[in-house]
């Protein structure tokens, strides 16, 4: 602070520009820059040391690498520990601890660049889809089908869908591994957010929307289907639940079959199940979706 | 001390340059950014815009090209950006102001941001985003519906006192879908209407849900507290136009058609979160989410048939409504006795009950009337338990076990003139139980390496396709050494779901290797991968292929292997002249066909399934495709402040089974890019 000497060990950061300019110049332009120095936590503090630690040792040694906190050098924990003394506060990072980035020992300083950082805002490495496609190479490939949304077009990011941070502990879906996925509105599926129309609630449900979650029919980050389905065709992906054999569906009665005297699936129209059952995720006028 | 400094920039200009390089899908705007600051009075300030000509020609299927591209020709606002930043972090009438626009005029994918703040007082965050979509396509999709629509998004967020003890936010979201469709719905089960018909619709979209937000975040010593109050309103009044007769009835237009079906309803929401956030050895979370909605719906259908429906006029009548409330609960323990160890808990309680009410009036050549109560109800209790364990800056080992109890009921009541008839209570009650370890290595400096498996067990899956035993396995490695960074990757899922005539089995593996290397100076950087993915299902089902003998069991495989390569290159020719060219690959090769049970010689040209006479009715699915993108795109510096830019792209899309499908388009732009600094 203003006027305030530094505390043992400290050394304020106009020392810290002198020898560092490239970091220094622009870094007006970092959120990091206009926070008041953590004088609470750290007697003296001040915003290169509130990060780095305290620099005199660093300085007396001429630049000793070895005697200032360097976040590329640090381990994940570390550099996380140091990070979430400020952000462990944010409602989206508090789960960091516990996510799967942190569990692999992807710590901040993997996707985010504090100093001179490309990508204004978060200060990521880079653009955001491509920091997450770094690593995330299967995701990329999806995206490169010919039905996907609109990532790479720039319309949608990574963080729409998922919070790289951590999501709250698994509460709905049937798995327990919920990739990082965000919730919507209320607790809601991340798809609900845009997709408010399949959100329902509706009198007559689709059992397997609720319970198991909108991947169970389809692939949010890609397909060949034209409306992202797992299958390429729609009635043989409707068919591998639709069986009737005893022991599956909500009441174990079976998931109930097309009636065979129907759906006769050398003709095309029946090879389209939700042409008839238009209302596939749920609807208000018929338990068997056709309006 | 020079060194360091040089290491530092060596480092950023490699940043930046990969940043322009990875992942380049789309030839505009151009990823280079000019630097510099423009100094103004107490503020400093970055400006730049990209406008320029997009121009497009596209050759085989159109629709197809407008439902995966969908570019198209004139002028842009390619990308701009606005920065204003206080000198010293204090303005006087902000301390910070971003502004970025993209895809403004015309562009089918449009945004713009907006991010003004003054410290400790207010921050205003907007976000706009637009797109069009478009998809249209043939029937060898099956989709007898189409969509030319707009979706618009809206958020802005108003946080007032960021940063102090007491944090108010107030928010509001729109989200708005409209635009011309063509809808399809069944015809009715009324005997006036052969059942096997459907409806075909022009139908014009409107949907608009607007959402409402207020909180506070409030910092009580040690314990922060976020409390929400939310409320979402979503209105769905389509208009549906005219109405012909799908298969069956030789397209014939019906004589007059009537549909309306508005669809409204609320949702408030509230939420708690609490967490700790003086970080000791103990942490802990704890979150409550209360969610209580209700949509209504009315279908009004009035039908003035052609005599093949023997009935003159069908009026279908329903009204009906649900509701869903929805409580979800979690609270979380962190334990670090030691900066090596970790151990978590998490767990979490949902429970879910959706209840609908409608009444059905059909009038026809009959008169159907039903009255229906629906109930379903899904409760979810999860537990996680984990331990991290660091012994040394070498070593790491990760263990967790996983526990999901799910119980499902359903009600389902029919009442009707003379009778009523019902499903009573029932209920499915299913487990999911998993274990997973892992272990992280740094052999080398720059040397990371990581070991991960899963194995779990779930009894009494809800679906045939649900995981029941699975195991999943990845490795992954990755060498840094200064600008050169080598990767590789391999992952694995398996899930076997065995039952009696529907045994289902799903087989996904990937492998993947990338490089990306740039020279000190960044004049040159490089970046290529190489990516494999293959799936493989084996489902039973039963199908239906004549009337006589019923359902028949067979067997639905489905065999993608997907393969994706990329290179690029960035070379600075000159310090004015910059150089990006770009090439992708994706191919979905479908082969590898034996694994998957596909029968010797399989031809996977043939599209989509393929019927085997004479043996047990077998689907094979799959969906062999290529697509080509290369790029290339140029940046020339005229003077300070001003970069010509000029770029094409190449899009080839080949289906193997059709060429009716394909297409291939030339997109490119030319564009000034103008910066004041």
């Amino acid at each position: 602070m203003p006027g305030q000497q530094p505390a043992a060990g400290y050394i304020g950061s106009a020392a810290c520009r002198l020898c560092h300019p490239d970091v220094a110049q622009g870094f007006n332009r970092n959120p990091h820059f206009r926070l008041p120095p953590l004088t609470a936590e750290v007697a003296g503090g001040t915003a290169c040391e509130d990060c780095h630690g305290p620099g005199r040792a660093h300085l007396e040694g001429q630049g000793d690498k070895t005697q200032i906190v360097r976040f590329p050098a640090a381990a994940a924990a570390e550099a996380m520990d140091r990070c979430l003394r400020c952000h462990a506060k944010d409602l989206g990072k508090s789960a960091f601890r516990r996510s799967s980035h942190a569990t692999a020992e992807i710590g901040c300083a993997s996707c985010h660049k504090i100093h001179q950082a490309p990508e204004i805002g978060p200060l990521l490495r880079a653009a955001e889809r491509d920091t997450c496609y770094a690593c995330h190479a299967e995701v990329r490939a999806r995206f490169e089908l010919p039905f996907k949304h609109r990532v790479n077009e720039g319309a949608m990011r990574c963080s729409d869908c998922h919070n790289p941070h951590g999501a709250p502990p698994p509460a709905w879906g049937g798995a327990p591994s919920t990739a990082m996925v965000r919730r919507a509105f209320g607790n809601d599926a991340a798809c609900a957010g845009c997709h408010a129309d399949k959100r329902g609630p509706f009198v007559f449900e689709h059992e397997p929307v609720r319970a198991e979650g909108c991947a169970s029919c389809h692939n949010p980050h890609g397909s060949t289907n034209a409306r992202l389905l797992n299958r390429p065709a729609v009635f043989t992906m409707c068919l591998e639940c639709h069986s009737d054999v005893i022991g599956f569906g909500p009441r174990e009665a079976g998931i109930p079959a097309p009636g065979a005297d129907l759906h006769n699936l050398r003709e095309p129209r029946f090879q389209n199940c939700v042409t008839c059952h238009a209302r596939i995720h749920g609807s208000n006028a018929d338990a068997l979706f056709r309006r | 001390m020079r060194a360091a400094v040089t290491t530092l920039r060596r480092s950023a200009a490699f940043l930046a340059a990969a940043g322009a390089l990875a992942a380049q899908p789309v030839v505009a705007p151009t990823p280079d950014k000019p630097g510099g600051l423009l100094e103004g009075g107490n503020y400093t300030v970055s400006n730049s815009f990209e406008v320029g000509y997009r121009f497009h020609g596209v050759g085989g299927n159109r629709d197809v090209y407008r439902s995966v591209v969908n570019y198209g020709n004139g002028v842009r606002l390619l990308e701009g950006e606005l920065r204003i930043d206080s000198k010293e972090g204090r303005g006087a009438l902000f301390d910070a102001l971003t502004l970025r626009v993209a895809g403004t005029g015309g562009d089918p994918y449009r945004s713009s941001v907006l991010r003004v703040e003054k410290d400790g007082l207010w921050r205003y965050d907007m976000q706009l985003r637009a797109v069009n979509y478009f998809n249209r396509l043939p029937s060898l999709w099956n989709g007898e519906r189409a969509r030319n629509t707009q979706r618009a998004l809206q958020d802005h967020d108003l946080t007032l006192l960021p940063g102090r003890q007491v944090e108010i936010f107030l928010g509001y979201s729109r989200n708005n879908r409209s635009g011309p469709a063509f809808a399809s719905a069944a015809a009715g089960a009324s005997p006036g209407l052969p059942r096997e018909l459907f409806l075909r619709y022009e139908a014009n979209l409107r949907q608009v849900n607007n959402r409402y937000r207020a909180g506070a975040n409030v910092r009580l010593g040690g314990l922060a507290v976020t409390l929400t109050q939310a409320f979402d309103n979503y209105k769905e009044d389509t208009e549906y136009g005219a109405v012909s007769l799908g298969p069956g009835a030789e397209n014939r237009l019906l004589d007059g058609i009537a549909r309306h079906e508005p669809f409204h309803g609320n949702t408030p929401v509230t939420a708690v979160h609490a967490r700790n956030v003086k970080e000791g050895k103990l942490g802990f979370q704890g979150r409550w989410v209360y969610a209580s909605g209700e949509r209504n719906a009315a279908l009004s259908r009035t039908l003035a048939a052609s005599p093949a429906l023997q009935s003159n006029l069908l009026q279908t009548f329903v009204l009906g409504g649900a509701s869903r409330k929805q409580g979800t609960g979690g609270f979380t323990v962190l334990w670090m006795p030691s900066p090596k160890l970790t151990v978590s808990n998490a767990s979490a309680v949902d429970n879910t009950r959706i209840d609908g009410r409608s009444s059905f009036l059909e009038v026809g050549l009959f008169r159907n009337e039903l009255a229906t109560f629906e109930h379903l109800g899904i409760r979810r209790v999860s537990n996680e338990s984990e331990v991290n364990y660091r012994p040394g800056r070498r070593i790491g080992f990760h263990g967790a076990y996983r526990l999901m109890r799910r119980r499902i009921r359903s009600e389902r009541a029919f009442e009707f003139p003379g009778g009523s008839f019902g499903v009573p209570l029932r209920g499915q009650n299913n487990a999911v139980v998993s274990a997973a370890g892992g272990v992280r290595l740094t052999p080398l400096a720059g040397l990371r390496l990581s070991f991960d498996a899963e194995a779990g067990r779930a009894d009494r899956p809800l679906t045939p396709i649900s995981e029941r035993k699975f195991h999943n396995q990845s490795a992954r490695a990755q060498w840094r050494r200064k600008s050169l960074l080598l990767s590789g990757h391999f992952k694995s899922r398996v899930n076997a779901n065995p039952a009696t005539l529907i045994d289902y089995s799903s087989t996904s593996r990937s492998w993947g290797l990338a490089v990306s290397w740039s020279d000190a100076e960044a004049r040159l950087t490089l970046d290529a991968g190489y990516l494999e993915t293959a799936l493989r299902t084996a489902a039973g089902i039963f199908n239906f292929f004549d009337f006589e003998s019923g359902a028949a069991p067979g067997r639905s495989l489905y065999a993608s292997n997907l393969r994706t390569a990329h290179a690029a290159a960035r070379l600075a020719l000159h310090e004015r002249l910059t150089l990006y060219l770009g090439w992708s690959l994706t191919a979905d090769t479908a082969d590898g066909g034996a694994a998957a049970g596909f029968p010797a010689g399989f031809d996977p040209a043939y599209a989509n399934f393929r019927f085997e006479p004479g043996a047990a009715p077998t689907f094979y699915n799959a969906f062999p495709l290529t697509w080509r993108s290369p790029l290339a795109r140029v940046s020339l510096k005229v003077r300070n402040g001003l970069e010509w830019n000029a770029g094409w792209q190449y899009y080839s899309y080949a289906e193997r089974f059709s060429v009716l499908q394909n297409y291939r388009a030339h997109v490119g732009y030319a564009s000034l890019r103008l910066s004041f600094r």
